[in-house]
């Protein structure tokens, strides 16, 4: 099965480590979203991923051949990946010789082209645009224009840096819907940055959340429901994150100790921890009631926030809990400022991390 | 770094032998026809005379084509001693003589002569007029130091045969030209030819030694006068030489020795005792073969 | 006044009637300044290409020198490829003095520094993204220097110009190794300074009307590719 491999990839710029240990495996057909804050190395991986920037230190391989090894193996690497940088740019020339530009560099014959680049430009909505220089149009057009010059070349591979980063929504819905249809076929490899973090889950099998060095990899729901660290987590906009003690106190079951409350979890992580619950994995009654769960926190509220469908709650149990609760809950169970209020969730919904 | 070096030397020899094929290329065009290369002085160059004698002989041998460099005589020599022409036509006897001496050239062929001029401003400032040389210059010398604003001397510093003339001159009065002469304030080198060193004599009302012909030539441009015009140390002597085959195999012998013998047959010396009198009014040379070399 | 009057009224007379001597020299002059600035081009833009692409220690002295190559003397070319095609130099063989052949080897040298010093300032006015795209588009590093040489064009044409200016403004080269011979290596240059030694006024300016002319034409050149 081919496959992308980056083995202990190591970037440094300056005497400063921009990208450290980075390991990948890309299986062909699938999608990663390489994820991350500005300055995280997100760009200068996908480049060395590209060859036009090599590593400090490591190596990929493509099917099993490494390259980099020669330049013409690396000429022909490259003739396999189409990639779309951040900031959209053209050559000088019409929107027609742009998008020729990387068959007439690999020899082959226009003349036998012309329907499916007429076939591209319609579906990025760019009909009749051929013979505009490319210059003249909007970021992005342009950046369209870059995702069909990219395509027209049928890579097995294609890098999409930041692809609609700061484009208008219409170029930006064009795009994501071109590269969910590429990704439907299952025949090409997308690697896509992005700080979008739905744009990654919309469109990504895998995600990569990365900071110089990979901080977690998965599928995008496994990210966002138990982050691994921290870094993540705060990345992610994971709710309701708090520093405990935690020990185990039976198989399966571990006691936390925040303060003045104890949170009973699932998880086998031992000593100073985080834990982080999600709001929408918390009931709450006015009573104290029998559950199955083994949390069932007493507090009151401390303030509240109307965001429309939901009413955004703050809870403090001794620490603060955030929840969600729908119009018609909050009115049922008369909550105001001071309510006294009962938390309840299960031990496996905690998630726990370093 | 030091392979880097090494590329770029490589390269830069690639770059010269490019361009040196290519400009041969461009040169080759000329060929099937022979050039014969003349380095001679400004002052025959500049009279007209020479165009006019190259026309003759060209129609004569079609397939020559002769080609003047035109210098002062020093610098005429020294591309004589490189062997980079094929004759030289000069005015200055002693190094003529030490160049044939050389083994450079082989033989000298006076061919024609004239004088000198002192020119100088009309109001003659040094009292020159009616003099001979050495006294002119003597004067010269006498009136400058005294009153270098009035009285100045504009010398062509080139070392072209007139520019030798003028040291020779300014040695016979008794005052070292190296020493004396020259660091004087009224004393002026132009490091230019004739027709420039003239110009600037007129604009500063200085005096000077040019050749007749160029003086001629620049007559009704100028206001400089000729003051002492005759006498043996004014006797301007040009030859030819050709350049020694046995030295310099590359040289053309047999077109030099064609220039040569047309120069001093009878229609090339008709040439040159006819040219300048329908275009200055005034014959400028005076023909020189087959008789003695003159000594007044 | 009456001289400079006098001098340009014959001067135009010349320019206008066609003057076989006046058109002949210019023709000459283009001649040769178009072979050198050819040869010259042929030359200095792979290299300059070159020198953009590769890395190389050194790189940054080099381009400083060719730059501070662009104000050579011209009388040092002159006398350095006078040294080198005289008789007894190195290329002595190929009998170059006063041809114009060695005037064109001389103004080539001249001018290759300003022509490779602009082919590498262009490149680097083109934006870097340009040169990754080609390189992530596949092509390889001839395609590439290519495609930039294609997007810097503009002011390549203008490297190219500035290197004619010089070659025909030039007098040292030309007076040095052409040697001033009359219907052969005699350009405008040349004849100028020769014809105002021998107060031929009128030939001097006519000739001056053609440079100056030639000039104007070369900044309309100029300002048009650097508008662009």
């Amino acid at each position: 099965m081919s496959e992308l491999k980056i083995e202990n990839i190591n970037k440094l710029y300056d005497g400063k480590l921009i990208l450290e240990d980075i390991n990948l495996i890309i299986k062909k057909g699938t999608s990663l979203g390489i994820i991350g804050p500005t300055g995280c190395g997100k760009t200068t991986l996908l480049r060395i991923v590209d060859q036009i920037e090599m590593p400090s230190q490591g190596k990929i391989y493509y099917n099993n051949i490494e390259i980099s090894k020669s330049k013409n193996i690396i000429r022909d690497y490259r003739r396999k990946i189409g990639m779309v940088f951040q900031k959209p740019v053209v050559f000088k020339g019409t929107v027609l010789e742009n998008i020729e530009y990387g068959l007439k560099i690999r020899g082959i014959d226009t003349n036998s082209t012309q329907p499916k680049i007429k076939e591209l430009l319609r579906s990025l909505g760019l009909e009749g645009y051929e013979h505009r220089k490319a210059s003249t149009l909007s970021g992005g057009e342009t950046q369209r224009i870059a995702l069909a010059r990219a395509l027209i070349i049928e890579p097995e591979i294609l890098i999409l840096d930041e692809p609609t980063a700061n484009l208008d929504p219409l170029s930006t819905e064009k795009i994501e819907y071109m590269i969910d249809e590429i990704r439907k076929k299952n025949k090409t490899t997308i690697i896509m940055a992005t700080h979008n973090l739905i744009q990654g889950q919309c469109l990504c099998d895998e995600i990569a959340i990365i900071n110089n060095r990979i901080q977690q990899i998965g599928k995008p729901e496994e990210i966002f429901r138990k982050p691994e660290n921290i870094f993540v987590a705060e990345f992610v906009g994971t709710k309701n994150i708090i520093k405990g003690n935690a020990q185990k106190i039976e198989d399966n079951l571990t006691l936390i100790r925040i303060e003045d409350i104890n949170v009973y979890s699932t998880s086998s992580i031992e000593g100073n921890v985080y834990m982080s619950i999600r709001p929408e994995d918390i009931t709450i009654s006015r009573s104290k009631t029998i559950i199955t769960g083994l949390n069932n926190l007493n507090g009151y509220v401390k303030g509240f926030l109307d965001i429309g469908t939901f009413i955004k709650v703050d809870v403090d149990v001794g620490e603060i809990f955030t929840i969600y609760l729908t119009r018609k809950t909050f009115f049922d169970l008369q909550i105001s400022l001071e309510s006294n209020i009962w938390l309840q969730f299960k031990a496996s919904s905690v998630n726990v991390f370093k | 770094m030091k392979k880097n070096w090494k590329i770029i030397s490589i390269l830069l020899v690639l770059i010269i032998g490019i361009i040196a094929i290519g400009a041969y290329t461009f040169t080759g065009g000329n060929s099937g026809k022979q050039t014969l290369k003349i380095a001679t002085t400004t002052s025959l160059e500049d009279t007209g005379l020479l165009e006019e004698l190259e026309t003759v002989f060209e129609k004569k041998y079609p397939n020559i084509d002769v080609q003047f460099i035109a210098t002062g005589t020093g610098q005429a020599l020294e591309y004589g001693k490189k062997g980079d022409v094929d004759l030289v036509m000069v005015h200055s006897k002693k190094q003529e003589e030490q160049f044939v001496t050389e083994g450079y050239g082989t033989q000298r062929y006076p061919f024609a002569y004239n004088y000198f001029y002192i020119v100088g401003p009309v109001n003659d400032p040094a009292k020159i007029n009616g003099t001979n040389a050495t006294t002119a210059f003597k004067n010269i010398h006498i009136k400058g130091s005294a009153n270098p604003n009035k009285v100045k001397f504009t010398s062509r510093g080139d070392n072209s045969g007139t520019n030798i003339r003028e040291i020779t001159l300014w040695n016979a009065t008794g005052a070292d030209y190296n020493t004396i002469i020259r660091n004087q304030t009224w004393y002026l080198e132009s490091g230019k030819g004739m027709g420039d060193t003239l110009t600037i004599a007129d604009q500063k009302s200085a005096y000077s030694l040019s050749d007749s012909g160029t003086f001629l030539a620049f007559e009704g441009k100028i206001k400089l006068v000729p003051f002492v015009t005759q006498g043996k140390e004014l006797l301007n002597i040009y030859s030819l030489i050709p350049e020694n085959p046995q030295k310099f195999p590359k040289v053309n012998k047999d077109a030099g020795m064609k220039w040569v013998d047309f120069i001093l047959s009878s229609e090339g010396q008709g040439i040159v005792e006819n040219y300048g009198k329908d275009k200055y009014g005034q014959q400028l040379f005076i023909p020189l073969s087959g008789k003695p070399e003159p000594n007044k | 006044m009456n001289e400079i009057l006098n001098g340009l009224i014959q001067a135009i007379e010349l320019i206008v009637k066609c003057d076989p001597e006046v058109m002949s020299i210019t023709l000459r002059t283009l001649e040769i300044t178009f072979t050198s600035t050819l040869i010259g081009v042929l030359i200095a833009i792979p290299i300059g290409g070159l020198i953009y692409f590769k890395n190389f220690t050194g790189k940054r002295s080099l381009v400083n020198l060719i730059q501070t190559l662009y104000s050579l003397p011209t009388v040092l070319v002159g006398l350095l490829v006078f040294l080198l095609i005289s008789n007894e130099g190195p290329l002595g063989n190929f009998q170059l003095l006063f041809t114009p052949g060695g005037m064109i080897q001389g103004q080539t040298i001249l001018i290759l520094p300003i022509i490779t010093g602009f082919t590498i300032t262009g490149l680097y006015g083109v934006k870097s993204e340009i040169k990754d795209l080609a390189l992530s588009l596949g092509a390889s590093d001839f395609q590439t220097i290519h495609t930039l040489m294609k997007e810097a064009k503009y002011a390549l044409y203008a490297a190219v110009i500035l290197g004619f200016g010089r070659a025909i403004s030039e007098v040292g080269v030309a007076l040095m190794i052409g040697g001033n011979i009359r219907g052969f290596t005699r350009v405008i240059t040349t004849t100028m300074s020769l014809e105002t030694a021998k107060g031929n006024l009128e030939l001097s300016i006519a000739l001056g009307i053609i440079l100056l002319g030639i000039s104007l034409l070369i900044n309309l050149a100029l300002n048009h590719f650097q508008e662009k």
